[in-house]
């Protein structure tokens, strides 16, 4: 069943062409405006949250002090993957839904071809990141393990995103549930705040924001690239197999309940 | 010309749809919750045992009311809705005109969406770029080919979705009212396409309301009735039993109507007979196209 992937390849491939063409081709700024909206929130919240609520980031693995900014935008990045994936995912069968009903082709095409353009998006906010740590002089050899743990974040967030967008098609209210989820999630998630400021001060906070699987890709992200400190091969060999897990359940429960989806959007 | 072939390119075994009537059915949480499953004495039957062999290489056509599930028929046979009940076995690739460019991205140029469209439609993409100026060709839309599909006339729009869906090569070839588009050149130019892809030996099947369209270009033709095939057989025939059956109705409800045309020695014109909007009258059978029958 997963072979279908790559059988229908050019499919996925022809979708990310036409979103890819079509997504800033009215602006002149086209992908820089992509980056402006993170930025912005983060030198808002950076500034909010050490001025205002006076968090301290955890030392930087360098050794030069913290900053709070770079730990706030490592985990940023990782928390806009996952809901931009899951938020894209879900308005695709919508936005693709005319031509699903008229031509017969595999409906998690649109949404493969989508996420791919927004994997250009997050490779940029990467960039972004380290060229920020670049300028902190926060370098180090665990960088590289951040590629597994984004490809189990990727995986992750797609499995969720196709299983939520084939239920979404059936029950329409799906969709303002997962809004008020996420944005719940969002302050579950040590993305504002370390996780040493809830250890040891509330276990049961601490417990729900251990149960969320995106704490862990969260916090692996900012060992490797803030701490430079490598998870152990066992977080990181779990991340990778729950992504791999979540992807492969999203994608059969995908096929199972797209068979109707033609008259069900 | 009616080849009964022991081997059809599609074959129907009683095949039966159904829907539910309410739109909002299942598509909410509370509903579902408050309602529980969807009460079947909603359902309804779109399309109800339906056994038709269509023969490889033939032209066959589905006539009916609206609503009497034409196009639901002609999804599944596409493979967009799947029967309720009953099988379908179709040979080869099957390509569905169920609307000519729905693919189309209106932000994209004319040779980008061929492109699109032509993977949406399953052709591989060597396949692709080999057709690609043959499409554009067919088309007739020259330079305007590099232009946003966005500022297209509608006619050049279906243009270029029919130009695209038939050079995919279809072995079956579903085709729900899209002929009566485009100019009458480019009307021409269709048939006379479609009478090439049928001379190769590859099977369309076309949904309309122009009956004298339909005359001239099918050999067989199913007319369905609320779901239910009510008469199939040679394309004259069931045309004509349609035809008596609507004057029938309608005398039956304006016996002035009907007298007077009695008097004019006037069957019905198909024009009366479609609810369908901006259908041109009938053609007679195209010069172009009779020299293929
Ligand atoms: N997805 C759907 N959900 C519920 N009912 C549907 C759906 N699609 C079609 N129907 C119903 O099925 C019946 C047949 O519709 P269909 O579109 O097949 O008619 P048709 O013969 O093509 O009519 P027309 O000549 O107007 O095109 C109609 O009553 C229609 O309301
Ligand atoms: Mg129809």
């Amino acid at each position: 069943m997963l072979s279908d992937l790559y059988t229908r390849r050019a499919l996925v491939w022809a979708f990310a062409n036409r979103d890819f063409a079509t997504r800033y081709r009215a602006s002149v700024l086209g992908w820089a405006w992509s980056l402006i909206q993170p930025l912005a929130t983060l030198i808002v919240f950076a500034a909010v949250f050490t001025v205002v609520f006076r968090i301290q980031a955890p030392p930087l693995g360098n050794g030069n002090g913290s900053s709070y900014a770079a730990f706030l935008f490592t985990g940023l990045v990782t928390w806009n993957l996952f809901s931009s994936l899951l938020n894209l995912s879900m308005s695709q069968l919508k936005s693709n839904g005319e031509l699903l009903k008229k031509v017969q082709f595999p409906a998690w095409t649109p949404i493969l071809g989508a996420s791919i353009v927004q994997l250009v998006q997050i490779l940029l906010e990467l960039a972004v990141l380290i060229a920020m740590f670049l300028y902190l002089r926060n370098v180090g050899w665990t960088w590289i393990l951040a590629i597994p743990i984004l490809i189990g974040a990727l995986l992750f967030s797609q499995g969720l995103g196709l299983m939520l967008s084939i239920v979404n098609a059936r029950y329409g209210d799906v969709q303002y549930i997962v809004a008020v989820v996420l944005g719940a999630l969002y302050f579950l998630t040590p993305v504002l705040y370390p996780m040493s400021m809830i250890e040891g001060k509330n276990e049961i906070l601490g417990w729900i924001i251990r149960l969320n699987p995106m704490s862990w890709y969260v916090q692996a992200m900012h060992d490797a690239m803030y701490s430079l400190v490598a998870p152990s091969a066992l977080v990181i060999g779990g991340l990778l197999l729950g992504g791999f897990l979540t992807f492969w359940a999203g994608f059969a429960i995908f096929n199972r309940w797209s068979e109707d989806i033609g008259e069900m959007l | 010309m009616t080849q009964t072939s022991a081997d059809p390119a599609v074959d129907l075994r009683g095949v039966g749809k159904r829907f539910q009537r309410h739109t909002d059915r299942r598509n909410s949480l509370k509903e579902r919750i408050v309602r529980g499953r969807a009460r079947s004495s909603e359902d309804f039957w779109a399309v109800r045992d339906v056994t038709l062999q269509i023969p490889k290489g033939s032209v066959y056509g589905l006539i009916g009311h609206n609503g009497s599930g034409k196009s639901t028929l002609l999804k599944m046979i596409g493979g967009i809705y799947r029967p309720s009940e009953g099988s379908i076995t179709a040979q080869g690739r099957v390509a569905a005109l169920i609307e000519l460019g729905a693919g189309f991205h209106p932000d994209m140029t004319g040779r980008e969406n061929i492109a699109l469209n032509g993977s949406i439609l399953g052709m591989p993409r060597k396949e692709i770029s080999a057709v690609t100026e043959e499409i554009i060709e067919f088309s007739g839309l020259g330079d305007f080919i590099n232009d946003p599909v966005k500022h297209y006339s509608s006619g050049m729009y279906v243009r270029l979705g029919f130009s695209v869906a038939v050079h995919m090569k279809p072995d079956v070839l579903l085709v729900d009212e899209v002929l009566a588009v485009g100019d009458e050149e480019f009307q021409r130019k269709c048939f006379d396409h479609l009478y090439a892809l049928r001379r190769s030996g590859r099977t369309i099947i076309v949904v309309s309301h122009g009956l004298g369209q339909l005359e001239g270009l099918c050999d067989e033709i199913a007319w369905l009735e609320r779901g239910v095939v009510q008469e199939h057989g040679t394309a004259v025939e069931t045309i004509a039993s349609y035809l008596r059956r609507v004057n029938a109705e309608e005398s039956a409800r304006h016996p002035m109507v009907a007298a007077v045309r009695r008097l004019r020695h006037d069957p019905g014109r198909p024009h009366r007979v479609d609810g369908h909007h901006r259908q041109p009258a009938a053609p007679r059978p195209l010069p172009g196209a009779c020299r293929y029958l």
